[in-house]
């Protein structure tokens, strides 16, 4: 995923990619899901695709009132998956997915992190895309934590 | 105890088996190999099923003499036994109704690629064979391949034999015509598969592979055979051993297929060797 | 040194705690590590004897708690303090079919030896070493006993892999009465026991001998014979006429990194790396036509026994530097004690808390080092160990030209995809219920590595002899529960 440049973007627009961003995710997962033939994986993938959703669904509303209702926890960033390599372009296994799944959800977070240092003097904005790139972290703890369990036991 | 039951050249150094293997017999689809082992020190070695005839119980083979096992497995004869046999694998070609289909085969490429072209014939496609090989000598399986083919063609690296040039030379026209084929087919040697791959690529032709790699248990528990396809590893033992042409990483996999070169001339030297004391000492004993 | 039966339950347990553990006789380190011959010799009669003697003969004996198939130790030992040695193998026959195997390579000191009450001031009582001493006992003399068979049921049972969790539940089933036939992949029986683990470890006609022990008892072997591919599981229970079938076909699916270069020649899994030299014999090459690469300096990622066998059989191959890389620091390595104090006797490197990030090209495609990464110990996951976190630009380099990647296995799913009803997870393990390792699918049973993913031996084996159980019930009363999920 390249950076986009949100300099030259309106907030809207910033918006606007942030959602699309979202529901390009919902796809990835969806197409998962829908690909896998064994109903563990699948529930995998549906419950990121849940994740995705309310992600799209937050951005969507932007809702003040209902987001400070939460507070927001710090993630702990395992890593494990940060040197790991996989192409998306063939049927992939568990152990790719959860790389690449994870290396999608730090990409994701690195974003919302630049966002929110974009908007450090609009309390707000900077509370709510802190609040994202520590969801997409916390997604990416579960992943790799999920990795770490089926993959490196022995390592 | 896996009993041959004939045995004959049918070129120089490439000998047709057929083996009695009722289980695999029966299961054997288009595309799949076994492997075997010839006596108790050997290696595991994958070839792939020429024929299968279930109502018999036997298999067939076509094995070309090149290192230590399959030399020693070329010396076997009607009525040996292999030490151990074990089958079918590897994912069947997908077979399906394409319209027209070439084949492409070289060495002993083309036995394997016989129960393709049956398949591809009877799932109703105008079926092309291209036949390569070096010399007229070592054109194998053309009768077979007419009795299954709308039509084949041969190539010979030296002209003694059909077309003088290469597979490529002959498929060329076939790719550059008003009616090009949906989809080719490859088996044989590295250089060959790649070439076709490189052939057909400008032109978005679906073509497909069928890899030959070092291999040990073949149900992917090593992962000795492991090929890159599409930025991806595969092992070819369960994942092929037919994949894209268009994304096979060729020269990873010659560099794989290179690992114990060294190794297998040894061991093959040592052998040779072998053969030559034994025959001189039974000459020894003749005389 | 002698010790007369009378005078042994005359000990006070004061006086049978002095007596110190006695030590397992071993090879020389820097013989052993030349050669493939198997490194621990043995307890003579007189020192198991003596080992016994340390056995408090618990009235409430935790040592079976911790057992995975609750052999009756102390009741074991004491035959070998009365020096009944042939009475002492039935004993362990009566729990576990593979003595002379578990003995050799249980993780005594997680499991029997962890819970002796002895250990709590001293070293615990050396269980394992005494449960190899009877069985090879019993071996050496030549008069094994076979267990009495029941009357034929007329049942047919199929296991499908001749790993540790086959042949316990084969060893169980035959003895009830039913018709078992053992089918194997590979050319030679054992899985796992055979391509996996080093000879010098188990040797293989040790192996064998268990082997022909089954045999005797009646169960049928078929080699080469794939069950997903030469025959599938339905024709197993149509055409064929079983009445049930036990998977356990184990944790057959090597695990890569996907670190950049893993493909380079001269990188293997330690499956292959393993097999060729166990089961192949690639280290009597060009005896054996196996070859397998020889190098100077072998890395091998991994700490668990797998990593231990390979980097241990890469310096026999005559490696100059064997080096383990393992993420977390010694603690938390999944290997038995004893493979890591053997393991660092014999001259191997351990490189503690490094990560390799990418295996580096010689240039003409074969491996020649990998780049790592130095980690530090965070908070603890959920298995307890603390987590390994890498360390920002800790980037360094170890110089290799073979490297073997012995993380662990997957699943392999060749039998799973060619048996409709069979559910798995999406690790690939097929799903059953923990107590008799029924299947959601009528008949079948599965036990072992290909449901837990990897683990020990004995615990395959206590699964096969679970399901075992519920199979002869299950062909007694053709009563089928359906599981969970």
């Amino acid at each position: 995923m390249d950076k986009p440049d949100f300099d030259s973007m309106t907030y809207e627009q910033i918006i606007e990619f942030c959602i699309g961003l979202e529901k390009e995710a919902v796809a990835f997962y969806q197409s998962l899901a829908e690909q896998s033939d064994d109903a563990a994986s699948k529930a995998l993938y549906e419950g990121l695709v849940k994740m995705e959703e309310s992600h799209v669904a937050k951005l969507e509303q932007l809702d003040e009132e209902a987001f400070f209702e939460t507070t927001p926890t710090k993630v702990i960033d395992l890593k494990t998956t940060d040197y790991l390599v996989v192409k998306p372009e063939k049927e992939l296994n568990t152990q790719e997915v959860l790389i690449l799944a994870s290396q999608r959800e730090k990409a994701t977070r690195d974003l919302y992190e630049t966002l929110a240092d974009k908007y450090a003097d609009e309390p707000f904005l900077h509370e709510f895309f802190t609040m994202m790139a520590e969801e997409e972290a916390q997604h990416k703890h579960d992943l790799e934590s999920e990795y770490e369990k089926g993959i490196m036991g022995e390592m | 105890m896996y009993t041959i039951t004939s045995a004959e050249f049918i070129a120089p150094d490439v000998k047709l088996f057929h083996i009695k293997a009722p289980y695999i017999a029966q299961k054997h689809q288009a595309g799949q190999f076994v492997i075997l082992r010839v006596h108790d020190n050997g290696e595991r070695i994958p070839i792939t099923i020429a024929e299968s005839d279930p109502d018999k119980g036997e298999i067939a083979i076509i094995v070309q003499g090149i290192g230590r096992t399959t030399k020693e497995l070329n010396m076997k004869e009607a009525g040996d036994h292999l030490q151990d046999l074990v089958g079918p694998l590897g994912t069947p070609t997908h077979i399906e109704k394409w319209g027209r289909v070439v084949i492409v085969s070289g060495g002993v490429g083309t036995a394997e690629a016989l129960p393709i072209a049956r398949a591809m014939k009877k799932a109703g496609n105008h079926v092309t064979s291209i036949i390569g090989a070096r010399t007229k000598d070592l054109v194998i399986a053309e009768k077979l391949m007419e009795e299954l083919c709308d039509e084949v063609l041969i190539t010979t690296d030296d002209g003694s034999y059909g077309i003088k040039g290469l597979v490529t030379t002959a498929l060329e026209p076939m790719i550059n015509s008003d009616t090009p084929p949906q989809m080719v087919l490859a088996v044989g040697p590295l250089p060959m598969m790649s070439a076709v791959a490189e052939m057909t690529r400008p032109h978005n032709i679906k073509t497909v592979v069928s890899l030959n790699t070092i291999m040990i248990d073949g149900t992917g528990m090593c992962g000795g055979c492991r090929a890159t396809v599409g930025g991806e590893t595969v092992f070819v033992c369960v994942d092929g051993p037919e994949f894209d042409a268009h994304q096979v990483d060729f020269a990873e996999l010659r560099q794989r297929g290179s690992m114990y070169h060294q190794q297998e001339r040894q061991s093959l030297d040592q052998f040779l060797e072998r053969c030559k004391l034994e025959s001189a000492s039974s000459e020894d004993t003749t005389k | 040194m002698s010790t007369e039966p009378n005078k042994a339950n005359t000990l006070t347990p004061k006086e049978r705690m002095r007596i110190p553990r006695q030590d397992m006789p071993e090879q020389d380190p820097n013989v052993r590590n030349r050669n493939f011959d198997e490194v621990n010799l043995g307890f003579d009669a007189d020192t198991a004897v003596q080992e016994g003697l340390r056995c408090l003969q618990c009235k409430k004996p935790l040592c079976i708690d911790g057992c995975p198939v609750k052999i009756k130790i102390p009741e074991f030992i004491q035959l070998i303090v009365e020096r009944d040695f042939p009475g002492a193998a039935a004993k362990i026959k009566e729990d576990n079919s593979l003595p002379a195997v578990c003995g050799r390579v249980c993780p005594q000191e997680t499991q029997c030896e962890a819970t002796c009450v002895v250990g709590n001031r001293f070293r615990p009582v050396a269980i394992g070493h005494l449960e190899r001493f009877v069985a090879d006992h019993e071996r050496e003399s030549g008069k094994v006993q076979l267990p009495k068979k029941a009357k034929a049921t007329g049942k047919k049972v199929a296991i499908v892999g001749s790993g540790p969790a086959g042949l316990a539940c084969a060893t169980d089933l035959v003895q009830w009465g039913h018709e078992v036939t053992v089918y194997e992949a590979l050319h030679e029986y054992g899985g796992v026991l055979v391509y996996g683990i080093p000879e010098f470890r188990l040797p293989k006609k040790i192996l064998g001998a268990e082997i022909d022990n089954l045999r005797n008892m009646g169960v049928n072997f078929v080699k080469n014979f794939i069950i997903g591919k030469t025959m599938t599981v339905d024709e197993l229970m149509g055409q064929e006429g079983y009445d049930a079938v036990f998977v356990g076909t184990g944790a057959g699916l090597p695990w890569f990194m996907n670190i950049p270069g893993e493909n380079l020649n001269g990188v293997y899994s330690a499956n292959e790396f393993l097999t060729r030299v166990n089961l192949m014999k690639a280290n009597n090459f060009p005896q054996s036509d196996t070859p397998i690469k020889i190098a100077d300096t072998v890395v091998v990622f991994g700490g668990g026994n797998t990593a231990m066998d390979a980097v241990r059989t890469a310096k026999r191959l005559g490696a100059e530097r064997a080096i383990i890389v393992y993420r977390r620091s010694e603690e938390e390595m999944p290997a038995r004690d004893e493979e890591i104090k053997h393991a660092k006797e014999e001259g191997i490197e351990f490189m503690l808390l490094t990560a390799p990030t990418k295996m580096l090209d010689d240039g003409k495609g074969w491996v020649k080092g990998v780049e790592c990464l130095k980690m530090e110990l965070g908070e603890p996951d959920q298995s307890g160990r603390r987590r390994p976190m890498p360390i920002e630009g800790s980037e360094f380099t170890i110089d290799a030209d073979l490297a073997v990647v012995a993380i662990g296995n997957g699943s392999n799913p060749l039998l799973a995809k060619t048996t409709p009803g069979l559910k798995i997870n999406r690790w690939g393990n097929i799903i059953a219920d923990a107590e008799t390792g029924r299947t959601s699918k009528k008949g079948v049973f599965a036990g072992g590595d290909i449901v837990t993913g990897g683990a020990t031996v004995i615990l395959a084996m206590g699964a096969g002899r679970q399901a075992a159980a519920a199979m002869h019930e299950y062909l007694e009363t053709g009563e089928w529960v359906e599981i969970d999920g």
